[in-house]
């Protein structure tokens, strides 16, 4: 893969949760790069480690602890940072944050503070970042409201969060998180807690917005459909590591990894034939977060394990093209060969 | 225009409540075997007095005693209403001049322990909230779990004792003998500013233990929320984020709860004032209910409970204004 | 948060190897909410104390050596040392016999040991008839010495009565007291919020005013108002039951609160739709998926509200109008220790009120040992 336009290179990073019950690896080992302009969609189950990447990138982490790796990030304006060494609540990271990667959250109820208006709560961070006064701030943030097809935005600055839709409240949220025009944008399951109406018109208009932009994303969602209407590129995770990393498309069509392909086939299709069959379901559930199996992580619940490998020995990411990665033992042996 | 509606609202609520508390009043007042008059006249005749028929008859008819129960709370009432709570046989005066006596002191003691409450536990739970588990936070514990569990009158009786032994004062009423009758001066404010502590520590203790574990319960479960992440993410700094996120949302319980604390705050003060002797509302009630002097008893009860009422209604209105959510709906 | 159906079969606790993570998920409500408990140090700590006490009180006439309303001729006397060195020499733990000198002019009373006779402590000695709960007669003391002297462990009162014996009774009455008041009260309470929450409507209106209506008067002068209409001619029992009554009238207003406003919020969750939806009857949603659900909040608030209790009695009984002398609580006991007087001269007196806190600060603890492991349940 070349290094040329990157705009995020993520190495290796480890961040374990230390808990009275033991310690928690949330994110084990965990490598990519995010170019300019692209979007990287970032799919797993709950408790896979997307968020807590996803948060290790803004350094807003805590209580996890960043235990190795690196993350080096391309600003505009500071250069190479290397994010992984920063003070998490330094002045660097904090100019860093929204102004040049901004966060999406996942709860449109929550993300936005009760006690302040719209207009404060966006016109804060355009304050904070472009150093402008409160009147221009107001201004900038109708404009935003509007670019995101917000109806009647001058009302809206000054209404409360409880008083607009779920859906709203996401189109304001992407309006704050555009508003400073950040290099890269991370939305955390933007349309999770949506319904399917709201959620194709979130995502197109996050869409929209990134075209116009040419914004970075780091799109985590556990939905495969979803990601693959947005995302240039899919990396799936399971228990903290990436099992699959290839661009959507290829992996839609012939995805390698059996835990990819449970994925996959776990969603209901309306072009198949199903004919009394049941929808094909993963059996088992997430280990246990303390204990996690030794060398694969999945193959307890894996169709195609091989016994005395996949349970003994942690599989390598192995090539299968020059954008197209997997991390298991079934594919070691036939690049091996080919080789 | 919803704002004034719900002011409204909460007006005619306290209304109401000021009805039910009456009728408790004067239930207190109707409870003991017999009614107040003959054990007044009991009374009388213990003293030595002679006591004639006719003027008694007269007095029963004037307070409606050969009615029905609630045809004498409704008397009872409208007399309570114009200002008239009836004669206290104790002090041998108007009731309401024997509580208007005594409602600066309290008023004083009051407020000032509600400040003192706030201006405590206020930051003691914003730090505890912020830096849980250490040992700020476990001492801020400790101290609340104390105060919840010392009663208040040993508490005074304890403070007392450490007042008259280390520092040779002796710790009654909320002035010294010698500045009774005398005039506001600077020696008299100093004195009286001597006598202050004590009690105000009494009265709030138990109040401020638990308006620290409110505050730091809530602002605990608001730091966890959302939105603080996304100030965060925002690159606020720490110190502003959590004043204008988390702490802003976590006053709301705080006024609202702020509302509730004055009942409690009533009951600290009437324990205190009884043990170290103050002349607020509190003694006298007791002294009321010790000597059966049952239209004081139910005006202090009354007076106590309307201040409550008051209380809660500014804590109400000012919730209305603070809260968005409430104010518009 | 919303689980997309497609996605829940991941969900599924399947797995056929049991590992700990799904030995715990498996495990009961209150398996977990004790496994959490038992982390909170201070709440183990209060549970043992609490456990010591009511075994205390339960077997408080063979505990005590004395009867609690035996007056003797030591009138205020200290603690009594016990020592284990006679003549310098280690014997059994044993007392010495006290001699009063009675000073003429102030009347003071000063206690000097006699020392050279040992008087050792013996144990399981006959002493005071007592019935044991009412119904075993006995005369069998824990400990005691020679009846020619006197052990007094918590000093004397103003009858020459033996305060550990009167402690002990005091706590017997005290901390029953908390236990059958919050027990009206949660009668009350549960049943009164319990009508509010399930029907709701003009019932749950009146019933939250009322309510509130409640919490507006003082507690203190209200309950010093309603125990001062206790008329002076009733009996010792009947007083005791209406005190706690009247403690209870105030405190079942906040249980009732809360079972109603979690009886609201429980209606609405989705597990008690999805019962009613399969035709469970009422009944069996109300115990087997209603009750769990704030069993644990309540036991919280009961565990919480004994304290309150204890010292609401505490208070009445010294400022005179809760319970009376001769009942003996620890309250009433305070009495003694009403001036500063006499706390100087006996501090001993004061002992009562260790009891008091120690007691109130174990109930305490163990409720919010509870809350926490209740709420860490709920996450």
């Amino acid at each position: 893969m070349t290094t040329e336009n990157n705009l995020l290179e993520v190495k290796d990073l480890k961040v374990e949760f230390k808990l009275r019950q033991g310690t928690v690896t949330a994110v084990n080992g965990v490598s990519f790069q995010l170019k300019k302009g692209k979007v990287l969609g970032v799919v797993g189950e709950s408790g896979s480690g997307k968020s807590v990447t996803a948060r290790t990138l803004l350094r807003i982490e805590a209580p996890g602890i960043i235990t190795s790796g690196e993350i080096n990030f391309f600003s505009p304006k500071h250069g190479e940072l290397a994010i992984q060494k920063l003070n998490t609540t330094g002045e660097l990271i904090r100019s860093i944050r929204w102004k040049e990667i901004a966060m999406i959250f996942q709860e449109p109820m929550t993300s936005f503070g009760p006690m302040h208006t719209f207009g404060n709560q966006i016109s804060e961070v355009l304050i904070l970042h472009e150093k402008v006064n409160k009147a221009d701030a107001l201004q900038m943030v109708i404009e935003s409201l509007r670019s995101v097809g917000m109806p009647r935005p001058e009302k809206v600055i000054n209404q409360y969060p409880h008083q607009i839709s779920g859906g709203q409240r996401q189109r304001a949220m992407i309006a704050m998180a555009l508003a400073c025009n950040p290099e890269m944008l991370i939305a955390d399951e933007p349309t999770t807690a949506l319904d399917v109406s709201t959620e194709a018109q979130i995502l197109e208009v996050l869409a929209e917005r990134q075209k116009t932009l040419n914004t970075a994303i780091l799109y985590i969602s556990h939905n495969l459909g979803v990601v693959s209407n947005i995302a240039d590129e899919v990396m799936v995770m399971y228990l903290g590591q990436i099992v699959e990393h290839a661009p959507v498309d290829e992996l839609f069509r012939a995805p390698k990894h059996p835990y990819t392909v449970a994925l996959l086939n776990s969603i209901p299709r309306i072009d198949k034939a199903y004919h009394g069959q049941k929808l094909e379901v993963l059996s088992g559930g997430i280990p246990d977060p303390y204990n996690h199996p030794p060398g694969c992580k999945f193959h307890p619940r894996c169709p195609k394990v091989i016994k005395g490998v996949c349970d003994k020995i942690q599989p390598l990411q192995h090539a299968v093209s020059e954008t197209w990665s997997v991390a298991c033992h079934l594919y070691s042996t036939s690049i091996n060969s080919e080789k | 225009m919803k704002l004034f509606k719900y002011i409204i609202k909460r007006l005619l609520w306290g209304a109401l409540v000021l009805l039910f508390v009456s009728f408790f009043s004067f239930l207190v007042i109707q409870l003991p075997p017999g009614d107040f008059l003959s054990s007044y006249i009991a009374r009388l005749e213990k003293s030595g007095m002679a006591v004639d028929n006719q003027s008694m008859v007269a007095l029963r008819h004037s307070y409606g005693l050969d009615q029905p129960f609630i045809v004498q709370y409704g008397k009872w009432f409208y007399r309570f209403v114009r200002g008239d709570m009836g004669v206290s046989f104790l002090y041998t005066k108007k009731v309401e001049s024997v509580i208007v006596e005594r409602l600066p002191a309290t008023l004083l003691l009051s407020f000032t322990s509600l400040l003192v409450i706030y201006l405590v536990s206020i930051p003691v739970g914003i730090y505890s909230a912020r830096r849980q588990y250490s040992i700020g936070d476990f001492l801020a514990s400790l101290l609340g779990f104390m105060g919840m569990a010392i009663p208040g009158f040993l508490l005074a009786l304890i403070l007392m004792w450490i007042a008259y032994q280390g520092f040779g004062i002796s710790i009654g009423g909320l002035q010294s003998p010698q500045f009774m009758d005398q005039p506001m001066s600077m020696a008299k404010a100093i004195d009286f500013m001597k006598h202050l502590p004590v009690p105000i520590i009494v009265i709030t203790v138990a109040g401020t233990a638990a308006l620290i574990r409110t505050m730091r319960a809530t602002l605990l479960d608001e730091l966890g929320k959302q939105y603080v992440t996304t100030a965060r993410a925002k690159g606020l700094k720490e110190s502003t984020l959590i004043h204008k996120y988390p702490v802003r949302a976590a006053m709301n319980p705080i006024i609202s709860s702020g509302g509730w604390l004055l009942p409690e705050l009533f009951s600290g003060e009437t324990i205190a004032a009884i043990v170290l002797g103050l002349p607020t509302i509190g003694p006298l009630l007791y002294r009321a209910l010790l000597g059966e002097d049952m239209y004081l008893a139910a005006g202090c009860i009354m007076i106590l409970s309307i201040l409550t009422i008051i209380g809660l209604l500014i804590s109400d209105i000012v919730l209305a204004i603070t809260d968005p959510r409430i104010r518009l709906g | 948060m919303k689980t997309p159906t497609f996605f829940r079969g991941f969900h599924k606790p399947k797995n056929s190897e049991p590992n700990k993570f799904n030995a715990l998920h498996s495990a009961s409500q209150w398996a977990l909410i004790w496994a959490k408990f038992k982390d909170h140090k201070l709440a183990i700590v209060g549970l043992y104390l609490l456990v010591f006490f009511y075994v205390c009180i339960l077997f408080a006439p063979i505990i005590t050596p004395y009867d609690a309303w035996e007056d003797s001729k030591y009138i205020y006397a200290p603690p009594s040392k016990i020592h284990i060195f006679h003549e310098g020499k280690l014997s059994r733990p044993f007392v010495y016999q006290q001699d009063i000198m009675l000073n003429t002019e102030t009347f003071e009373r000063t206690f000097k040991p006699d020392k050279s006779k040992p008087y050792p402590v013996r144990f399981f000695v006959k002493g005071a008839e007592y019935r044991w709960l009412g119904l075993v007669k006995g005369n069998i003391h824990l400990f005691g010495v020679d009846p020619q002297t006197s052990i007094n462990l918590m000093g004397t009162d103003v009858l020459g009565r033996d305060c550990f014996s009167r402690n002990i009774s005091g706590l017997q009455i005290s901390l029953t007291v908390g236990l059958l008041g919050v027990f009206i009260a949660f009668i009350l309470g549960s049943v009164i919020g319990g009508i509010a929450g399930y029907y709701g409507g003009i019932i749950d209106n009146i019933v939250q005013r009322l309510v509130e209506f409640i919490s507006c008067i003082p507690t203190i002068p209200m309950w010093m108002a309603l125990s001062a209409v206790i008329p002076q001619d009733w009996g010792n029992l009947k007083v005791y039951f209406a005190i706690t009554v009247i403690l209870a009238l105030r405190s079942w207003t906040g249980l009732s609160r809360q079972v109603r406003s979690k009886l609201l919020q429980l209606r609405e969750e989705e597990y008690i739709v999805a019962a009613k939806v399969c035709g469970t009857s009422g009944w069996k949603i109300i115990t087997t998926h209603l009750l769990p659900g704030f069993m644990s909040y309540l036991i919280v608030s009961l565990t919480l509200e004994i304290p309150k209790m204890i010292l609401g009695e505490t208070t009445l009984s010294f400022l005179g109008l809760g319970l009376r002398a001769p009942t003996v609580s620890l309250g009433v006991l305070l009495q003694d220790a009403q001036n500063l007087a006499a706390i100087s001269a006996y501090p001993w007196l004061l002992i009562s009120a260790l009891l008091v806190v120690v007691a109130v600060l174990a109930f305490n603890f163990v409720g919010d040992g509870i809350r926490d492991a209740a709420d860490h349940y709920k996450n």
